[in-house]
């Protein structure tokens, strides 16, 4: 694809994946938080088993729009959206009336039950947050919430998720000891292993790596690649090199608004505005 | 040179505030603690002797006939465990909601200031007050009303240090119970909860340290009694309430009594406050 290279630099650049790909598709998104507007018109396509990186400098309004897919924010009174999150073709902010031209229908609808809603979609936070409860039961809490599952069947898919989230053989000794025990690291990785567990469709990620050191960020990336095959995933991230080494499609936000999206490595090789081409050379932020 | 000479001068001047500063307050710490020892020296100085088997086995006596104090210590721990319990429910639901459902609610701050006014309030109001509401319309004074009494005294102190507590869990915390797919409440009583046990266990420590030496608020509502007696109906013995009698007392042997109780009731307390603090320690390392 290429650019006419003034053209490009004036507005945004969206190259999304095709409609029948799309798990998730935030469409002119705005964002409140009491007066102040985050959000302006976003469009946010996420396709199905891969990853999809949000960058932009700091206050830009990614982890905002991150925190709309899983509806956490509603949580606080003063925080609302208008527009469009279609997942699975169904409106998560709409009163179940049908969308023109969306993505394919896939699964249960949600009917705005957050808990299911949860279920389908998980999250790992900035910090690890270990829930303060053995490293078993921080696996179990979650499952348990929405399936009966056998003590047998517990067991099996705690070491799964566990495997999975690349974390198993360090603790595989120490299931009965606190989470809270383990590194910043492994807690990481404890919580999206308890992410899995419940067996979600995609996985949001805000900025998962920012409190953690090279080599453990290092395996939580290892991981991050292979939940790929089974997870479609979300991450906000800082660190262009890692949005770089292991997504597919990358996102660029500026000042509240989806400036460019593209598959990562058109965008990081030639970023089609120059907004983006300036923040990826370090002349932003 | 003269430049120099000044700047000495200005460090001078400022160190010797310093000093001063320092001084001042070291000076008013030592007379915070020797104050505190002279109150333990006194008490272990006068009730040590007097502390035996028979302090535990024997009720209180009559005068010039040998006893110890074994209603007063039973019936205090009666009502202050019953006290702490009415305290522990309704303090710890109470500051729940000020910190989880309160947030910009007027109401919360309403609850939340009447609960320092209560946490302040004279104990012997608060005793009065049960007195019209429970021992007046009762015609009698009853153990029942005195773990009311305490109650008062102590849900403020659980209530607060609750909502404290609380707070400290950070929103993330939070967030990630109900990312997986938890309702708020759920959250709140599997999460929230268990990560601050060890403050809430602070909390009721200290209530219950604040209540096992309360005498203004038993006067009005159980009374004292000089026999073992366990019913909530009848008036009831209490370590506060003898040693008030016994101190005032004639009687050399009435006034032993008196220090041993009241050391009893310092060993309580300070091992309530002891064991409240080395736990919110450890919760804070974890």
């Amino acid at each position: 694809m290429n650019f006419d290279a003034k053209q490009a630099d004036v507005g945004s650049v969206i190259l999304p994946p095709p409609m029948e790909q799309r798990v998730l598709d935030v469409r002119g998104l705005n964002f409140f938080y009491g007066k102040h507007q985050a959000l302006f018109g976003v469009d946010l396509p996420v396709a199905r088993g891969k990853i999809t990186a949000l960058i932009g400098p700091s206050g830009c309004g990614k982890s905002t729009l991150l925190r709309t897919l899983n509806k956490i924010y509603d949580l606080y009174p003063g925080q609302r959206a208008e527009g469009q999150i279609l997942f699975n073709g169904e409106n998560l902010l709409g009163g179940g009336e049908a969308v023109e031209d969306a993505p394919p229908a896939s699964g249960a609808p949600i009917n705005g039950d957050n808990a299911r809603l949860r279920a389908r979609i998980g999250m790992v936070f900035q910090r690890p947050t270990p829930f303060p409860m053995s490293i078993y039961e921080n696996i179990a809490f979650g499952v348990r919430l929405h399936r009966n599952v056998s003590r047998a069947q517990m067991d099996e898919i705690v070491e799964t998720s566990l495997t999975r989230a690349a974390l198993w053989d360090e603790v595989k000794d120490k299931l009965d000891k606190s989470g809270l025990s383990l590194s910043g690291g492994q807690q990481q990785r404890l919580c999206v292993a308890r992410g899995i567990a419940v067996e979600p469709e995609v996985l949001l990620l805000d900025e998962p790596a920012s409190a953690l050191d090279p080599l453990s960020t290092a395996k939580l990336e290892t991981a991050l690649i292979e939940l790929k095959q089974s997870f479609t995933i979300v991450i906000v991230t800082h660190n262009l090199q890692q949005a770089a080494r292991i997504s597919d499609y990358t996102g660029f936000m500026l000042m509240g608004k989806m400036v460019e999206f593209r598959p990562s490595g058109e965008a990081f090789v030639r970023p089609a505005t120059a907004a983006m081409r300036d923040y990826v050379t370090g002349r932003y932020g | 040179m003269a430049f120099n000479r000044h700047l000495f001068d200005r460090h001078a001047r400022r160190k010797l505030v310093n000093y001063g500063f320092v001084g001042l307050t070291m000076a008013a710490t030592a007379v915070a603690v020797i104050a505190l020892l002279l109150i333990l020296w006194s008490l272990v100085a006068n009730g040590l002797d007097g502390i035996g088997l028979h302090i535990f086995t024997m009720d209180q006596p009559p005068p010039e006939m040998p006893g110890g104090l074994r209603n007063a210590i039973l019936g205090s721990l009666e009502m202050c465990a019953i006290g702490m319990v009415m305290a522990v429910v309704i303090g710890i639901l109470a500051g729940t909601w000020l910190a989880e459902y309160g947030e910009g609610k007027r109401l919360a701050e309403v609850v939340r200031f009447l609960n320092d006014v209560l946490l302040s309030a004279p104990s012997i109001l608060i005793g009065l007050f049960v007195y019209e509401i429970l021992v007046r319309p009762l015609h009698g004074f009853s153990a029942g009303a005195g773990a009311v009494a305490l109650a008062f005294v102590a849900t403020p102190v659980v209530t607060r240090t609750t909502e404290d507590i609380l707070r400290l869990q950070s929103n993330q915390l939070r967030e990630a119970g109900m990312a997986i797919g938890a309702g708020k409440s759920y959250v709140i009583r599997a999460i929230i909860w268990r990560a601050s046990r060890p403050g809430l266990v602070t909390g009721a420590l200290l209530g219950f340290a604040r209540i096992s030496g309360e005498t203004a608020p038993l006067l009005f509502t159980s009374l004292g009694n000089p026999n073992l007696s366990f019913a909530l109906t009848q008036p009831m013995g209490a370590l506060p309430t003898t040693i008030y009698q016994f101190a005032l007392s004639a009687f050399d042997d009435w006034r032993a009594l008196a220090w041993v109780g009241a050391l009893l009731i310092a060993i309580t307390v300070l091992a309530a406050n002891i064991i409240g603090r080395a736990l919110a320690r450890g919760s804070h390392q974890s």
